[in-house]
């Protein structure tokens, strides 16, 4: 990385020259983009009449930043938010938890099923989710029932393994083995060597599938509309 | 050695336990369902009532299920064809050392976790409004008057509309795969070709795409699995809770069948499990075929 | 360092624009808030029944509506010492009350379209004939709207209906005056010579929405062969052997393709009917909640008129047939407070509160005892209250499942231009 940027400042800018088309290309691509956020924020901060005539840019009567304090107290939504806040941090720290532990034994063991269990989870991951949640929606109305939020959060959870698992996979099989060689010497077992070594060297890898897994839940919508669970906003 | 054991069952068991709940018992469940009529999709499966394989006959007989797929697969191969191709087009221009690379990088990935309501409801008030939108003003500041009062959200347009917008938000998260193999070619490779004297461009075509057959790949199924998902963006497309032809999906189809709509009594979650059932082998015929065709002689993301 | 930065900033992304979409371009939920703040406990003081009732709605906790149903519930709560669980669910309670209560899902009552309610939902609901016979509830109601909650459900009555609505033409009086429109046009020869005075007066005499559609088709065909015409042709595709059905189609086509429609009509939900409040257009043929919504959205103070679809020459019905529809509350039949959940109903769908929700999104009072219409509805009142027949919504047209889409795709292309009244006919009989 570092050789690679050394590279660059060398050669300077007669490449970013070289180099304009593309600048070009996604620089427009990154403009348009950047003005739909604007105007994203800008409609939050706007009002319903100014909107449907075009004027939510103009800001002709303000900021409204009384929409989000609208937002918010309006009874549930804070609900929702932290509802939606909860699922989504649970799941992510859960199916980390479990999966961690899980991708790190079928990286690094040999023993029988270890294939079956990796491609069975990379199956699973090409399984749309249409096909599961018809199921899944009975179980949730049923966890419902009991009036638990954690079985939904199990849910949630288990829905996240397979792909949690497979991404961890690779970046504990990325590890060099001369750590838990080192941790053997000094008399620490291979599960505390997990816990204490491992999954820390890990954390690049972790922090990313979290961010994945946060958004899955956090902007999952079919789950959530057919529980007609208290965290929708829209409609 | 015994510890080892100990260690592999202690670890792999939570795991394998909420797979089974979350995706093994879901899946066969819903297999058996498509074979049963059921009139709520929470009876119990004491009051199923068998029916074999007529689900599947009903399906391919209904119309809408019929345009429902079309729209489907017209997703899943112009949308892939955009994607894809932008997709790896910007992890080319992003791998080559481009300055700001990083920035570049997190803005074209941001459309991808915002929340795909907020995101159509920009498309479809700000960008593709026949009044004040962006491309309406574009148009007319171009001086294209017909271009200008074209009616995105309606006829023939909308499909192509919603297309579009859809497209649009997950060229980031493909870009970010195709980088991430892009990275993980070997730099020689390319130090080599620099050396033969053979342009960037050159190199993209002869060395970087030939290397990324297991990313696209990968790059493959997940497109085919989240055009199957499709729902949220058809919704928002649609009239206030009705489905239309131009927009209509098969998750959206099933949406409807299980939990009914609009003056429809009838309910059967059987013929909605059988649209899960047909959805499903659609992704493994796919999966398979990709997998024939393409044989990974690279690195797997 | 720098990872943990990014995960913090998008989740911070993520976190507003989840907020955001609630307040961005969210048109039907009403945005006047306030502050509500939470009463549970506070209104738990007097009495204590230990009761709890639950009741699932279809509104969103920022409508009217659900505002004045919160009131009632803290009055009831106060009254009786039982309290009610309110969870707002929006209007996808519609399709999905049923499974929930299917597992098992402990609801006492709720809400929904009431054809919705009795038809899909009836097998899950009490029948109320009894204590409605005690509380003598009957003759609060209108007739039309009881007659039809019994038909659906084999002479029960399992819903108690609010929020009645009509539907008909809405349109900006003023802009009548300043065309010199003096009367509301009766026949649909004469709404187009409206139209034609309107469009001289340089505004578009009609808009519409994309899903309202169907209700102009319905209405016109509906006023050449009436309702049960109208749904055998649709179960049959009997498209070809009913003249009429070319006729409406052409009818409709003529609106369009003269120019009396809006040139964006049919426009996105909601663009049309907001034409109105900008003072763009000026007539629509929609609901009576149009006149609040539109107010609502475009924050206009439009002086509104009404008039039945006009009839046709050679048709059967006239203004004395009308879609109409309303909201129904039904008590869940497991519910072990059948009886106070009716009595809580019976202040919400009757009486004060009932003149106070008309009021408070201006639609048309349940209670025929609370006279006072609000003033944006009110030019409904006199057709209203002589109506005779009712049409269900879209006079049917979006009954069958497997149909309407195709139907209403047919529909756009017509009011495009790209279909002609034959071949709209030919391409439905096609489609079966």
């Amino acid at each position: 990385m570092k050789k690679h940027r050394g590279r660059v400042s060398k050669t300077g800018i007669k490449k970013q020259l070289r180099l304009l088309p593309g600048h070009l290309i996604v620089g427009i691509w990154c403009l348009f983009t950047l003005v739909m956020l604007f105007w994203i924020v800008a409609a939050s901060l706007s009002t319903s009449p100014e909107i449907m005539q075009g004027k939510a840019l103009k800001f002709e009567t303000g900021l409204h930043f009384e929409n989000y304090v609208r937002a918010w107290s309006a009874n549930s939504i804070s609900v929702f938010f932290l509802n939606s806040l909860m699922y989504a941090i649970c799941a992510m720290v859960g199916s980390i938890l479990i999966s961690a532990p899980a991708a790190y034994v079928l990286a690094r063991f040999v023993f029988k099923g270890n294939l079956v269990i990796k491609s069975s989870f990379i199956t699973a991951m090409s399984i749309p989710q249409i096909m599961v949640v018809l199921p899944l929606f009975s179980m949730a109305t049923r966890a419902h029932l009991s009036g638990s939020k954690i079985l939904l959060i199990l849910l949630y959870i288990g829905m996240q393994i397979p792909y949690t698992t497979t991404f961890l996979l690779a970046s504990f099989s990325n590890l060099s083995r001369v750590y838990e060689e080192a941790a053997a010497i000094d008399g620490c077992s291979p599960m505390k060597t997990f816990w204490k070594i491992m999954l820390p060297l890990a954390q690049p890898g972790i922090v990313t599938v979290g961010i994945f897994n946060f958004m899955n839940v956090w902007n999952e919508y079919f789950l959530s509309l057919i529980l007609l669970l208290p965290r929708r906003i829209c409609q | 050695m015994k510890q080892n054991k100990k260690m592999i069952v202690c670890f792999l068991t939570p795991a394998l336990i909420f797979f089974v709940a979350a995706f093994l018992y879901p899946i066969c469940r819903t297999v058996v369902m498509s074979l049963f009529k059921v009139e709520s999709i929470s009876d119990p499966v004491g009051l199923w009532e068998f029916v074999g394989l007529s689900n599947f006959a009903d399906l391919a007989e209904t119309t809408i299920f019929q345009v429902a797929m079309i729209n489907m697969l017209k997703i899943w191969l112009i949308g892939g064809i955009l994607v894809l191709s932008v997709a790896l087009l910007f992890a080319g221009i992003l791998t080559s050392g481009i300055v700001g690379k990083n920035v570049y990088r997190a803005i074209i990935y941001v459309p991808n976790i915002i929340n795909a309501v907020a995101m159509s409801t920009m498309w479809i008030n700000y960008v593709y409004n026949k009044r004040f939108g962006l491309l309406h003003n574009f148009f007319t500041w171009i001086g294209a008057d017909g271009l200008a009062k074209l009616d995105y959200m309606n006829g023939s347009l909308k499909f192509v509309s919603l297309l579009i917008a859809f497209c649009f938000g997950s060229v980031g998260y493909f870009m970010l795969i195709f980088m991430s193999g892009i990275e993980q070619i070997p730099g020689d490779v390319f130090e080599a070709a620099t050396i033969d004297g053979a342009g960037k461009i050159k190199q993209f075509f002869t060395i970087t795409c030939p290397l990324l057959k297991g990313t696209f790949k990968t790059c493959l199924t997940f497109w085919t699995v989240s055009v199957v998902g499709f729902f949220v963006w058809s919704q928002m497309w649609s009239a206030p809770l009705a489905s239309e032809m131009s927009t209509i999906t098969p998750f959206i189809y099933m949406y409807n069948v299980t939990f009914g709509t609009m003056g429809n009594v009838e309910r059967n979650g059987g013929l909605g499990a059988a649209v899960g059932v047909v959805m499903a082998l659609v992704v493994l015929v796919v999966f398979f075929v990709v997998g024939r065709l393409v044989k990974d002689d690279d690195l797997e993301l | 360092m720098k990872r943990k930065l990014l995960a913090m900033t998008l989740v911070g992304i993520t976190a507003t624009t989840m907020i955001m979409s609630g307040c961005g371009g969210n048109s039907d939920t009403k945005e006047e808030g306030g502050n509500e703040g939470s009463k549970k406990e506070e209104a738990a003081g007097e009495k204590d029944s230990g009761k709890e009732m639950t009741y699932w709605s279809m509104w969103n906790s920022t409508e009217g509506q659900a505002k004045v149903i919160q009131e009632a519930a803290e009055a009831y709560e106060k009254e009786t010492g039982i309290h009610i669980n309110i969870e707002w669910k929006g209007r996808d309670i519609k399709t999905l009350i049923g499974p929930a209560l299917d597992a098992g899902e402990d609801v006492d009552f709720f809400d929904t379209d009431y054809m919705m309610l009795t038809q899909q939902n009836g097998k899950y609901l009490a029948d109320l004939t009894d204590m409605a016979a005690a509380a003598d509830y009957e003759k609060h109601i209108m007739p039309i709207l009881l007659d039809n909650v019994k038909e659906w459900s084999d002479g029960a009555l399992k819903a108690m209906p609010y929020q009645p609505y009509t539907t008909g033409v809405w349109y900006d009086k003023a802009m009548f005056e300043k065309a010199g429109v003096k009367e509301t046009p009766e026949t649909f020869d004469e709404l187009l010579e409206v139209c034609e005075q309107l469009k001289k007066s340089s505004v578009n005499p009609m808009t519409c929405n994309s899903d309202g559609v169907t209700l102009l088709y319905g209405y016109q065909l509906a006023r050449y062969v009436g309702q049960d015409k109208v749904l055998e042709t649709l179960d049959n595709a009997d498209w070809a052997n009913v003249p009429e059905a070319k006729k409406a189609a052409d009818d409709i086509r003529t609106l369009f393709d003269k120019g009396y429609m809006s040139e964006y009509a049919p426009a996105n939900y909601p663009e049309g009917q907001n034409e109105i409040g900008f003072g763009e257009s000026c007539m629509i043929l929609n609901a009576s909640w149009i006149p609040n919504e539109i107010n609502q959205n475009t924050g206009a103070t439009v002086d509104w008129g009404f008039f039945p679809w006009p009839s046709v020459e050679g048709g059967v019905d006239g203004p004395e047939a009308s879609m109409v529809g309303s909201q129904g509350f039904g008590i869940v039949e497991k519910s072990e407070y059948k009886q106070e959940a009716f009595d809580f109903l019976l202040t919400v769908v009757t009486g004060d509160y009932d003149s106070k929700m008309a009021e408070a999104v201006a639609s048309i009072p349940s209670d025929v005892e609370n006279t006072k219409w609000p003033e944006s509805v009110s030019g409904a009142e006199p057709y209203f209250k002589e109506m005779t027949k009712t049409y269900q919504w879209a006079v049917g047209l979006e009954n069958n499942p497997t149909y309407k889409e195709i139907l209403y795709d047919n529909l756009i292309k017509l009011t495009k231009l790209e279909l002609d009244g034959q071949s709209f006919v030919d391409t439905m009989t096609a489609a079966k």
